[in-house]
C-alpha cells in the first residue's frame, strides 16, 4: 500500500492531464449538441486528422532540417495547423453532411446516422491516403525524457505539464469567448430557442457553423496533446477516444460547456486511479460504471439541465 | 404606399388554408390591431411577414413598396426593420435581463469575429455603447426592469417578461413592431400601464401591429383595426366600426357579447 501511496500524486497529475484533454474533446461534443441537438459521431474522427496534421507539420519540419526545434514554437504551430484543418473540416461536414438534412427538416436520426457514415469515411480517407499503419510522434525530439519536474513528489515530465496549461487555456478561452462576446451570446441564444434567435436578428446557420468551428478545432487540438502523450497515431484511434470524449460529455451532462469540461476531468482521473489501485484493464470498466451510477441518479448528467422540468414551467 | 402592404397573401398547410388572399396595409406611424377568433390565422400572419413561414402566394411589401419580404430568412426581415413577441413568452431564460436586450442589438452592433477575439479598442468602445443603450431601452420601463438588469430573466416576474419581450424586440431598432397578445395574462392595472407603454413606444417612431383579444385595449389604443376569420379578412376600420359589421359580431364579437 505505501508503494501505491508514493505513485499517487504522479498518477493524479497524468489524470489531470488526460481529463483536460477529454474535456477538450468532450466540448465538440456538446457544444454541437448544443446548438443542433445532435451527437456529431464524426468529431472522433476529426480529433485523429488533427493528430495526423499535428504529425505532418512536425514531419515537415524535421525533413526541412529547419534546426533545432524547441517545443515553445513548434507545439504552438502544431496546434495552429491542426485546429485550422479540424476546424474547417468540422465547418465542411456541417455543411455538406448535416446541413441539407436538417434544413429539409428531417428526424434527428439522419444528421446522426449521416454523422456515422461521416466518422467511416474519414477513417478509410486516412487509411488509404496515409497508410493503415500506424505514425510515431516524435515527442522525444521535442521532450527529451529528462526535462522533468518535481511536483508534490511526483516526478512529472514537461509534456504533462504542457497539456494541462495548453488544454486549461483553451477551455477558459472558451468560456470567456461563450460568456462575454457578441458571438458566445449568440451561440447560447441559439441553443435556448434557435426561432427565437433569428426572429432577433441572429444568422442561424453562421453561428452553427462557427460553432462547429470551435469544436472541431479543440478536437483538433486535443489529437495533437494526445499524438504527443501517447506518441503514436492511427486512423483508428478517434474510435476509442470519441467514444471516451462523449462520454465525458454526458456525464457532465450533454449541451453544457463547463459539464464537458468537468466531465473529462473526473474520467481522467477516474481512469488514472483506477489504473494505480486494480488491474489496469479494468479501467474502462470503472469509467462505464461510474458513468452509468451517475446517470441513473442524474439522467440529465451532472450539470446538465432537467429538460422536460423546464418546459413543464 | 404604406410601410407595411400584403397582397393576396395565401398560407396552406396541407389542405388547411390557414390565411386566405388577404390584403393587409399598415401605415407608417398607425397601431393597427389585428384581432379574430382563435384559429382565424392571425399568428399565421405575423409567422408570414417575420419569415418563419414562406407564403404559398401573395406579396408582402415593406418599407413604402422597396422591399419585397416573401423569401427572405428571418434574420434578414429582422435587419430590415422588423421585430416581434411571441404569444407564449419566449426569453432567453438563462441569459441576464441584460444580455437579453444584447442579443437583440446584434443585427445593429458591427464587431465582427476576428475583432472580437483580439478585443480591439475599437469592439470594447462598441460594447460599451451596446450596455448603455440596452441600459437605456430597459429604462423604457421605468424602475421595472432596469435594476434586475443582471439577473437571470427566469427570475422575473410575468409581467416584467412580457416587458422584457418588449424592450428585447425594440433593441433590433424595428420600423414594424408585432406583438401578439401583450396584455395576455396582466391585471386590469398591468394592462393599463401597458396601454401607455406601446402608445409611449409609438411617439418613439415605431409602427405597431398587434393582435390582441383585450377588446377594452383593441379599442383605446388601435387607430385601426383588421379582422379575420377563417384567414379571410371580414372587416377593416375603426374598432367601432368593425365592431358593428355583422360579419365581426357573428364571427367574434357577437359570440362574446352573446355571453357577456
Amino acid at each position: 500500500m505505501a508503494g501505491v501511496l508514493a505513485i499517487l500524486p504522479q498518477q493524479i497529475v497524468f489524470g489531470l492531464a488526460l481529463g483536460t484533454v477529454y474535456g477538450l474533446v468532450a466540448l465538440g461534443y456538446t457544444m454541437v449538441y448544443g446548438v443542433l441537438f445532435m451527437i456529431n459521431f464524426a468529431h472522433g474522427e476529426i480529433f485523429m486528422i488533427g493528430a495526423y496534421v499535428g504529425w505532418w507539420v512536425l514531419a515537415l519540419l524535421l525533413k526541412a532540417q529547419v534546426g533545432a526545434l524547441h517545443p515553445a514554437w513548434v507545439v504552438p504551430l502544431m496546434l495552429l495547423h491542426a485546429m485550422l484543418f479540424a476546424g474547417l473540416l468540422g465547418v465542411g461536414l456541417e455543411r455538406f453532411a448535416y446541413r441539407p438534412l436538417y434544413l429539409r427538416g428531417a428526424t434527428r436520426l439522419g444528421p446522426l446516422i449521416s454523422a456515422i457514415g461521416a466518422s467511416i469515411f474519414l477513417q478509410n480517407a486516412v487509411m488509404l491516403s496515409q497508410g493503415a499503419r500506424m505514425k510515431v510522434y516524435m515527442t522525444s525530439l521535442l521532450f527529451p525524457r529528462t526535462w522533468r519536474i518535481q511536483i508534490a513528489g511526483a516526478s512529472v515530465s514537461l509534456l504533462v505539464i504542457v497539456m494541462i496549461v495548453v488544454a486549461g487555456l483553451m477551455m477558459w478561452g472558451l468560456h470567456l469567448l461563450v460568456q462575454r462576446t457578441k458571438l458566445g451570446r449568440s451561440i447560447r441564444a441559439v441553443a435556448e430557442d434557435r426561432e427565437m434567435a433569428t426572429i432577433m436578428g441572429v444568422n442561424v446557420r453562421r453561428v452553427i457553423a462557427v460553432t462547429f468551428f470551435l469544436g472541431s478545432a479543440l478536437g483538433g487540438a486535443g489529437g495533437v496533446l494526445v499524438g504527443l502523450y501517447y506518441t503514436q497515431i492511427d486512423f483508428f484511434m478517434g474510435y476509442s477516444a470519441g467514444l471516451k470524449a462523449f462520454t465525458a460529455a454526458v456525464l457532465g451532462g450533454i449541451g453544457n460547456i463547463r459539464g464537458a469540461m468537468l466531465g473529462g476531468l473526473i474520467l481522467g482521473l477516474v481512469e488514472s486511479l483506477a489504473v494505480t489501485f486494480m488491474n489496469p484493464a479494468y479501467k474502462d470498466v470503472v469509467a462505464f460504471v461510474i458513468l452509468i451510477v451517475v446517470l441513473v441518479f442524474r439522467p440529465m448528467g451532472l450539470l446538465g439541465e432537467n429538460v422536460a422540468e423546464r418546459e413543464k414551467v | 404606399m404604406a410601410l407595411l402592404e400584403t397582397e393576396g397573401l395565401t398560407k396552406d398547410f396541407g389542405g388547411l388554408r390557414a390565411v386566405h388572399d388577404l390584403a393587409l396595409r399598415v401605415e407608417e406611424g398607425e397601431i393597427v390591431g389585428l384581432i379574430g377568433p382563435n384559429g382565424s390565422g392571425k399568428t399565421t400572419v405575423f409567422n408570414l411577414i417575420t419569415g418563419l413561414y414562406r407564403a404559398t402566394e401573395g406579396r408582402i411589401r415593406f418599407d413604402h413598396g422597396r422591399r419585397e419580404l416573401v423569401g427572405l430568412a428571418p434574420h434578414v426581415v429582422t435587419g430590415l426593420g422588423i421585430a416581434r413577441t411571441f404569444q407564449n413568452q419566449r426569453l432567453f431564460s438563462h441569459m441576464t435581463v441584460l444580455e437579453n436586450v444584447l442579443v437583440g442589438m446584434h443585427c445593429r452592433t458591427r464587431a465582427g469575429i476576428a475583432t472580437i477575439l483580439l478585443s480591439t479598442p475599437g469592439s470594447r468602445r462598441e460594447r460599451r455603447r451596446a450596455e448603455a443603450r440596452a441600459a437605456e431601452l430597459l429604462g423604457l420601463f421605468g424602475d421595472r426592469l432596469l435594476p434586475r438588469a443582471a439577473r437571470p430573466a427566469w427570475t422575473l416576474s410575468y409581467a416584467n417578461r412580457r416587458r422584457l419581450e418588449i424592450v428585447r424586440a425594440l433593441a433590433t431598432e424595428p420600423r414594424l413592431l408585432l406583438l401578439d397578445e401583450p396584455a395576455a395574462g396582466m391585471n386590469p392595472t398591468e394592462t393599463r400601464e401597458l396601454m401607455r407603454d406601446i402608445e409611449r413606444v409609438r411617439d418613439r417612431g415605431v409602427t405597431i401591429l398587434l393582435i390582441e383579444h383585450d377588446m377594452g385595449v383593441v379599442r383605446v389604443i388601435c387607430e385601426r383595426v383588421v379582422a379575420l376569420d377563417h384567414g379571410t379578412k371580414i372587416a377593416e376600420g375603426r374598432f367601432e366600426e368593425v365592431r358593428q359589421n355583422p360579419a365581426v359580431l357573428e364571427a367574434y364579437l357577437g359570440r362574446r357579447a352573446g355571453r357577456a
